[in-house]
C-alpha cells in the first residue's frame, strides 16, 4: 500500500524524469494541479517594438507610444527575441545565448550553446528557457535548459530522447512540444515535469503563451491547455479551428517549434496567421472578436473565424512587412524599410505609422499595453481587394486569386466592373484571370450587359495597336446572361481573322444560345460553316464549325436544316465535320 | 442568306435535266471543281475563272458562297478582280475577313477593283490587317483609286514604318498631306518620309508651286541618303529651261548644296 505522499507523487507523474517515454499523460488531475500552479500574470503597460536591422545587424528598441527609438546596439542576432522581465534574450552568432537589458540594450551575460546541436527556440519570464536538439546516426537527443537572466548560469537542464520543440512559458510553467504528439509541462523553477498532454488525432507543432494561458496546436487549429486537454481529442478538448473563405490560403497558426529555421526571423514571419484568444471563462476557446488575421508579406486580411468571411483587407505600399503581431485592438507591424505602425484591428485602417529609416530583417513586439483609442471606419473592401489584384508585385498569385474570390462574393455593378477589368487586363497571372472569369459567369449580372458589350466592341486593329481581350470569356458571359444585343459584336469576332481559333468555339456556342432569342445570330454561324467547311486549317479542331452546324440545325428552321444537310453530304467537307453533322442530322442523311 | 440560297438552288438546277451547251459545260466544270482532288479542282476553277459570261460569273460567286478548299477559293477570287462586277461585293466582303491571309489578299485586290463606294470602308479596314501583305495590297488599291478618305489611315500606316503606305500617300496626298507629313518629321522613318515626299513631288498635279517649295524644304531637313537622292531626282526632273527658275528647283539645289551632296 502506497503512502499518501507517494500517491501524490504518482498522481503528479513525478516518478518519471522529464521527457520520459513512460510518463503519464492526459491525466486530468495533473492538468488541474498544473493550472493551479500557474501564477497570475502581472499586467504591464509596455509598448515596445524590438527591431532587428539587416546589415550591419543592430538591435533597436522602439517606443510605440512615444514614437521614438529608445536605444540601438550592435548585436549579431540569429534568433527571434524572447522578452523577459527587464531583459531580452536572443541567440547570438551560432554558439551562444545573449541576455540584454531592456532599459539600454547593454549585454548582461552570455551562455554557450551545445556545439553541434540545433537551436530550436527560446522563451523568457524571470528566467530564459531554450531548447536544442542533437542527432547522430541512431538517436535524437534533446534538451531544454533554464538560465538565470542575471548571470546566464544554468538553473536546470532536462534531457530526453526524441524530438523536442521550442518552449513557451506562462505563469512559471514551461511548456514544450515533444515527440510530435505531446506537450510536456514543466515547473519553471525546478524543471520537473508536472503534466503531459498527448494529442490522439494530430501532430502538435507549437505551444504559445498569451495572457489568457497556454495554447498548443498544429495545422488544423488551436487547443487551450485546460482540464479538457486530457481527452487528447479535438472534440473533447477546448479547440478552435478558424474558418477561412478560401482554400487558396495556406498559412499556419504559429511557428513550427520543431523547425530550427523558424527560430530566426524568416519568411515565416512574413506569412502567418495572427490571433489572440479571447478572455474566457474556465472552459472553451474563442478568438478575440472572433477574428483571425492573415499577414502575407504586404497584405493583411481580417477574417471572421466563425463565419469564414472577410472583414477587411489592407495592402501595405511597396515593401514587405517583416514582422507583425496581434495585440488586441491593433495589429502592430514593422516593414522592411523601417516603417513601424499599427493597423486598426476592427477596420484595417492604419491607425498610425512612423518611418524609422532602418532596414529591417525582423521585429518582435512586447506591446500588451498598446491600444487604439478610436476606431476609424473601414474603407470599402472592394477597393482594397481590387488594389490587391492590380498590384504589380507578381509574387502573390495565390493571394490575388483569393482577393478575386472575396471580391466575387460582394454584390453590385462596381464589383462586376472590377472583375471585368481583371479579366481584360494585360499582365495579370492566368489563375487570377480565370478565377475572375469564373466569377463573372457565376454572377450572371444582367445589369452589366453594357459593360460586356463595350469590351466586346474592341476589335483587333493594327493601326491603333488595339487587341481585343478575353473574347471567349465575354462570349460565355453574354450567353449566360442571354444578351441578344451582343449578337452583332460576337458575330464580328467570329468572322474576324484575328480571333484565335480556340476562341471561335466559345463564340459559336454563345451565338447558338443567343440564336434562340435572336435569329440574326445564325448568319455568322452560317458564314463560318460555309467559309471553312473545306479548310484543312480546321481539320484537327473543327469544334467551332460543329457548333455552328448544330446551332443552324437547332434554330435555323428548314433553311438551316437544308444548309447543314448540304454541308454534311458535300464530299469536300472536312470528314470529321461531315461525320459530326451527319450524326446530328440523324440516320436519314448519308454521304452520296 | 440570299447568295447562299441562290447557290444551293443553282446546285439543284445544275444537277437536274435539260440545259443549254453553256449550262452543260458549266455543269462539267462544277463537277470537276467539286471533286476531292484539290489540284484538279483548282485547275477547273482556273478554267471557270477564264470563262466569260454571266452564268460563269454567277457560278464563281456560288462556289465561293457555299465554300470550297482554299486553293479553289483562291483561283475563283482572282477571277473576280478583273471582272469588276459590283455584284461580287457581298462575297468579297466575306472573304476580306477570311482566316487565310492569301485569300484575304486576293479578296482585297478584287475589292479594290470594284467601283462600289462600299468597298472603300473595307479597304481602309484592311489597312489594319495583321498581315503585312494584306495591308500592302489594300494601300495599293486605295492609292490607285486615289481615295482621299483613306489619307488618315495611310499616314498612320506610315507611322507604323509600313512601306506599303508610301506610294498610296504619295498618290492621294495634297497640300494638307504635305503639311501633315512635315509635322510627323521624326515619327516616320527618314527613308519612308523622303520617299513619300518625293512621290508627291513627282506628281504633275501636285502643287501649287509654293507648296512644292515647302515640300522640298521639308525634304531638305530629312537626314539620310534617301532624301538626298529624292532631291537630286527632283533637281534632274526640273532641270529643263521651263522649270529652272521655279522656286522648288532652286530650293532643291540649295538643299543639296547645304547637305554637301550627301
Amino acid at each position: 500500500m502506497k503512502t499518501p505522499l507517494l500517491s501524490l507523487f504518482l498522481l503528479a507523474g513525478c516518478l518519471e524524469p522529464p521527457f520520459s517515454p513512460h510518463a503519464r499523460d492526459n491525466a486530468v488531475e495533473d492538468i488541474q494541479q498544473t493550472l493551479r500552479r500557474i501564477q497570475p500574470a502581472i499586467a504591464q503597460k509596455r509598448a515596445i517594438a524590438y527591431l532587428v536591422t539587416t546589415v550591419p545587424k543592430h538591435l533597436v528598441a522602439y517606443d510605440l507610444l512615444a514614437g521614438k527609438v529608445l536605444w540601438e546596439v550592435p548585436a549579431d542576432i540569429t534568433s527571434r527575441l524572447a522578452v523577459g522581465r527587464g531583459f531580452v534574450a536572443h541567440r547570438q552568432g551560432a554558439g551562444e545565448i545573449a541576455v540584454r537589458e531592456t532599459s539600454s540594450g547593454a549585454l548582461r551575460c552570455t551562455h554557450g550553446l551545445e556545439a553541434g546541436a540545433q537551436f530550436l527556440g527560446m522563451a523568457a519570464d524571470d528566467q530564459v528557457y531554450y531548447s536544442q536538439q542533437a542527432q547522430n546516426e541512431q538517436t535524437r537527443r534533446s534538451h531544454l535548459v533554464a538560465l538565470r537572466a542575471e548571470s546566464c548560469s544554468e538553473v536546470w537542464r532536462d534531457e530526453g530522447s526524441g524530438s523536442l520543440g521550442a518552449p513557451a512559458v506562462h505563469g512559471g510553467i514551461v511548456a514544450a512540444p515533444f515527440a510530435y504528439q505531446n506537450v510536456v509541462f514543466l515547473d519553471g523553477k525546478s524543471g520537473d515535469e508536472v503534466a503531459r498532454v498527448r494529442a490522439i488525432e494530430e501532430s502538435i507543432t507549437f505551444v504559445r503563451a498569451t495572457a489568457e494561458g497556454l495554447f498548443y496546436g498544429g495545422n488544423s487549429g488551436v487547443f487551450r491547455f485546460d482540464p479538457k486537454s486530457a481527452t487528447g481529442t479535438k472534440a473533447g478538448s477546448s479547440f478552435i479551428a478558424a474558418r477561412f473563405p478560401s482554400d487558396q490560403l495556406h498559412s499556419f497558426y504559429y511557428w513550427d517549434a520543431y523547425q530550427p529555421a523558424q527560430a530566426d526571423y524568416t519568411a515565416f514571419d512574413r506569412n502567418r496567421l495572427l490571433w489572440l484568444p479571447a478572455a474566457s471563462g474556465s472552459e472553451g476557446v474563442t478568438l478575440r472578436d472572433a477574428a483571425i488575421y492573415l499577414h502575407s508579406y504586404r497584405y493583411f486580411f481580417a477574417f471572421d473565424a466563425t463565419l469564414g468571411t472577410v472583414r477587411w483587407a489592407y495592402v501595405h505600399p511597396r515593401v514587405d512587412v517583416v514582422g507583425s503581431d496581434d495585440v488586441g485592438s491593433a495589429l502592430l507591424f514593422a516593414a522592411a524599410d523601417g516603417e513601424v505602425g499599427a493597423i486598426d484591428a476592427r477596420s484595417g485602417t492604419v491607425a498610425w505609422s512612423r518611418k524609422t529609416g532602418l532596414r529591417l530583417a525582423g521585429a518582435t513586439f512586447d506591446a500588451s499595453g498598446y491600444a487604439i483609442d478610436k476606431s476609424q471606419p473601414a474603407p470599402p473592401i472592394e477597393a482594397t481587394l481590387t488594389a490587391i489584384v492590380a498590384d504589380p508585385d507578381a509574387r502573390f498569385t495565390a493571394i490575388k486569386v483569393f482577393a478575386v474570390e472575396a471580391l466575387a462574393k460582394l454584390p453590385g455593378k462596381a464589383v462586376t466592373a472590377a472583375l471585368l477589368k481583371i479579366v481584360l487586363a494585360e499582365g495579370v497571372a492566368p489563375p487570377v484571370q480565370s478565377k475572375a472569369a469564373e466569377a463573372l459567369l457565376h454572377r450572371r449580372d444582367t445589369e452589366s450587359a453594357p459593360l460586356y458589350r463595350e469590351a466586346l466592341g474592341v476589335r483587333y486593329d493594327y493601326l491603333s495597336d488595339r487587341q481585343p481581350r478575353a473574347v471567349d470569356v465575354l462570349a460565355r458571359v453574354s450567353a449566360a446572361i442571354v444578351d441578344p444585343q451582343a449578337v452583332e459584336l460576337l458575330g464580328a469576332h467570329l468572322l474576324d481573322p484575328a480571333t484565335p481559333r480556340p476562341t471561335l468555339k466559345e463564340i459559336a456556342k454563345a451565338l447558338v444560345v443567343l440564336s434562340e432569342t435572336k435569329s440574326e445570330a445564325l448568319r455568322p454561324l452560317q458564314d463560318l460553316l460555309l467559309s471553312y467547311r473545306c479548310d484543312p486549317a480546321f481539320t484537327t479542331d473543327p469544334a467551332s464549325l460543329e457548333q455552328a452546324g448544330e446551332g443552324l440545325l437547332r434554330h435555323g428552321g428548314a433553311e438551316g436544316h437544308r444548309l447543314v444537310s448540304f454541308v454534311a453530304a458535300e464530299p469536300r467537307t472536312l470528314p470529321r465535320l461531315a461525320a459530326y453533322l451527319r450524326k446530328a442530322l440523324g440516320p436519314t442523311v448519308k454521304r452520296p | 442568306m440570299i447568295r447562299i440560297a441562290y447557290g444551293l438552288a443553282a446546285v439543284a438546277l445544275l444537277a437536274s435535266g435539260a440545259r443549254s451547251e453553256e449550262e452543260t459545260n458549266l455543269a462539267v466544270l462544277k463537277r470537276e471543281i467539286e471533286q476531292p482532288d484539290e489540284s484538279k479542282a483548282r485547275e477547273a476553277a482556273i478554267r471557270l475563272a477564264d470563262l466569260e459570261g454571266p452564268a460563269a460569273f454567277e457560278m464563281i460567286l456560288d462556289e465561293l458562297a457555299i465554300g470550297a478548299p482554299p486553293k479553289v477559293q483562291g483561283a475563283l477570287l482572282s477571277a473576280l478582280g478583273y471582272r469588276k462586277e459590283p455584284r461580287a461585293w457581298e462575297v468579297l466582303a466575306l472573304y476580306v475577313r477570311n482566316r487565310n491571309p492569301e485569300l484575304r489578299k486576293k479578296a482585297v485586290v478584287a475589292m479594290g477593283e470594284l467601283a462600289d463606294p462600299r468597298a472603300v470602308g473595307l479597304l481602309i479596314a484592311a489597312l489594319s490587317d495583321a498581315v503585312t501583305e494584306v495591308r500592302s495590297v489594300a494601300a495599293q488599291a486605295l492609292g490607285r483609286r486615289r481615295e482621299a478618305a483613306a489619307e488618315a489611315a495611310l499616314i498612320k500606316l506610315l507611322t507604323h514604318k509600313d512601306e506599303a503606305a508610301v506610294e498610296a500617300v504619295a498618290a492621294i496626298g495634297n497640300a494638307s498631306t504635305a503639311r501633315k507629313l512635315g509635322e510627323l518629321f521624326g515619327q516616320i522613318p527618314d527613308s519612308l518620309l523622303a520617299e513619300t515626299l518625293s512621290g508627291l513631288l513627282k506628281r504633275q498635279d501636285f502643287g501649287p508651286e509654293p507648296i512644292r517649295v515647302e515640300v522640298v524644304k521639308t525634304l531638305g531637313k530629312v537626314p539620310g541618303p534617301s532624301a538626298t537622292e529624292a532631291l537630286k531626282e527632283y533637281l534632274a526632273a526640273t532641270s529643263g529651261e521651263r522649270d529652272k527658275e521655279r522656286g522648288s528647283h532652286l530650293e532643291a539645289k540649295k538643299a543639296i548644296e547645304q547637305r554637301g551632296g550627301h
